[in-house]
């Protein structure tokens, strides 16, 4: 019965977020999903993402002469960690540099971007700022936990780009305006 | 003598005689250390064994442990679950004491160990080169029960260094495998520094070879270490997954918030750090390997040396055990649903919201 309350509060939040947050779904399918900053929230969201029974490849180093136009939207799990930047083997100063080539690509394909923060302020710092700054210059749409807002960097860096800002206050909150954004 | 002054000077001969009983002394026939494992099982306890059957050279040292097993009518996976690899983080301890008094398998198997590094548990060394909170807390705790006060251990993040048959290295522990700069001397000393361990070199070694044995000999396909780290701190409230079953775990910590408002981050082993159990487990044994983390207030840099282990009013001690056990329930159901000829199906838990208001003592004999 509590599943059942969930999973209709699920749908509810998912109609709710459709409407109050992106008007309409955006997002082609499929979807490409990669790990800005290398942290573990990227596995997180391959879960929202299978949950969500949105067909995507997840590739936490993909770069971007791997883009060909077979994903239509590039999934950023955005959020620097410095264990994961270690055990991938790349510098966040690389990792910059693969983003940047990243975005640029995918201009050029015009590609969706959803930027996705879930990390909440645990996520936050200059490292991981540094990577959410070029990130949602280039977003289509972008969802994050609310503490990781607290200074509203994202509110800010969402305006500017003149895009809908989807805030969750827990990360599994944050499948339903997910959901919502794909066609 | 006055009657209150009879009464205190009973009450001092009850309490030494207690505390000579309950002697981290007291052995078997074979050695084994018995009064740390007072540990009262359910009717669902097929049998019990040690650690030194998995690693006969174990047997008669202070390293030895109990090892409970669970096991369902029908066939299907192993769980295996310890706490105690750092006798100070005693909400693992009991974690695995409070499955030991209540478990019941219907599928596949469950194994216990509730004091993994056995010499650690008993260890109330204040050992100047350990940093302070890894020995800070109470020599015991207490809490109420049906059938009364019942005492458990609360001991020390090492192995206490007279057991250990080797001095810590001078220049710096050096895990055998690993290639990083030394970690402090006392490190040797660490369990969960020690895995896959071996047969040729001090106690902890030993003890994480026996525990490795374990996991193979058994076929353990979800295996748990539980911990504790400093409440407030980057590791508490943590699950941290071997790389290979880490979208189990994602899975499960979604669960987890979904059905108990509960957010554990995840972290994967890092895979150039050697020794660590759920780096050591998941590469060594077919075993999905997940540590899980909850805040223990004595374990703060700066919390005051009588910080309240069990009734901290941020972080009970039964909450943080609800955190262990069902984070392991969860993982559990996700690794079923994926493997349903190694299910793994178990009940006798208290209700998490039960476990986490109401403490422990409602649920040990």
């Amino acid at each position: 019965m509590k599943r059942f309350i969930l999973v209709c509060a699920f749908v509810a939040a998912l109609g709710a977020y459709g409407f109050a947050q992106q008007s309409t779904a955006f997002a082609e399918k499929p979807a490409l999903v990669t790990a800005i900053g290398q942290s573990a929230d990227f596995e997180m969201i391959k879960v929202l993402l299978n949950r969500a029974k949105v067909p995507y490849t997840a590739d936490p180093l993909v770069k971007a002469e791997k883009l060909d136009g077979s994903a239509k939207t590039l999934v950023l799990v955005v959020g620097a960690s410095s264990k994961g930047l270690g055990a991938a083997g790349i510098s966040a100063e690389a990792e910059l540099v693969r983003t940047q080539a990243l975005l640029k690509k995918a201009k050029e394909l015009k590609l969706s971007i959803i930027v996705m923060h879930v990390g909440g302020a645990a996520r936050r710092g200059a490292m991981s700022d540094t990577f959410i700054k070029p990130c949602m210059e280039a977003a289509s749409y972008a969802i994050v936990v609310a503490s990781g807002d607290e200074d509203g960097l994202f509110t800010e860096l969402a305006a500017k780009a003149k895009i809908s800002l989807a805030k969750v206050d827990r990360i599994s909150s944050a499948g339903a305006p997910l959901a919502a954004a794909f066609k | 003598m006055s009657t209150r002054s009879s009464f205190t000077a009973l009450a001092a001969v009850l309490l030494l005689f207690s505390l000579g009983i309950q002697s981290p002394a007291a052995q078997d026939l074979h050695g084994r250390y018995l009064i740390n494992h007072d540990y009262r099982p359910s009717e669902g306890l097929s049998r019990t064994g040690w650690l030194s059957d998995y690693y006969p050279g174990l047997l008669g040292t202070p390293g030895d442990s109990k090892v409970y097993y669970f096991e369902g009518d029908k066939p299907g996976g192993t769980l295996f679950v310890g706490g105690g690899t750092h006798a100070n983080e005693i909400a693992g301890i009991m974690a695995a004491v409070l499955l030991i008094e209540n478990l019941k398998v219907e599928t596949g198997r469950v194994i216990v160990v509730p004091n993994m590094n056995n010499s650690a548990i008993g260890n109330q060394e204040r050992e100047p080169e350990l940093p302070a909170y890894t020995t800070r807390g109470p020599s015991w705790i207490s809490i109420t029960t049906s059938s009364g006060v019942r005492y458990f251990k609360y001991g020390s993040r090492a192995t206490n260094k007279a057991h250990q048959g080797i001095a810590d290295p001078s220049g710096g522990y050096v895990h055998p495998d690993s290639s990083e700069a030394p970690l402090a001397g006392w490190e040797f000393r660490n369990l969960n520094r020690a895995y896959p361990g071996r047969t040729d070199s001090g106690l902890t070694q030993k003890i994480a070879y026996a525990v490795m044995q374990l996991l193979i000999k058994e076929k353990v396909d979800v295996a748990f270490d539980y911990h504790e780290a400093d409440a407030g701190g980057r590791l508490a409230n943590m699950m941290v997954a071997n790389p290979k079953n880490i979208e189990t775990a994602a899975g499960a910590l979604f669960d987890l918030e979904l059905d108990y408002g509960l957010s554990l981050k995840l972290e994967p082993s890092n895979m150039e750090f050697r020794g660590l159990s759920h780096r050591e487990w998941g590469a060594g044994t077919e075993a999905e390997a997940f540590l899980t983390e909850t805040p223990n207030p004595a374990m703060v840099a700066d919390a005051p040396p009588d910080a309240d282990v069990v009734n901290d009013p941020e972080n009970p001690l039964g909450s943080r055990v609800a955190k262990h056990l069902y984070a392991t329930a969860a993982v559990v159901r996700i690794f079923s649903d994926g493997h349903p000829d190694k299910a793994i199906q178990f009940s006798g838990l208290p209700g998490y919201q039960d476990l986490a208001g109401n403490g422990l003592g409602p649920y040990l004999k």
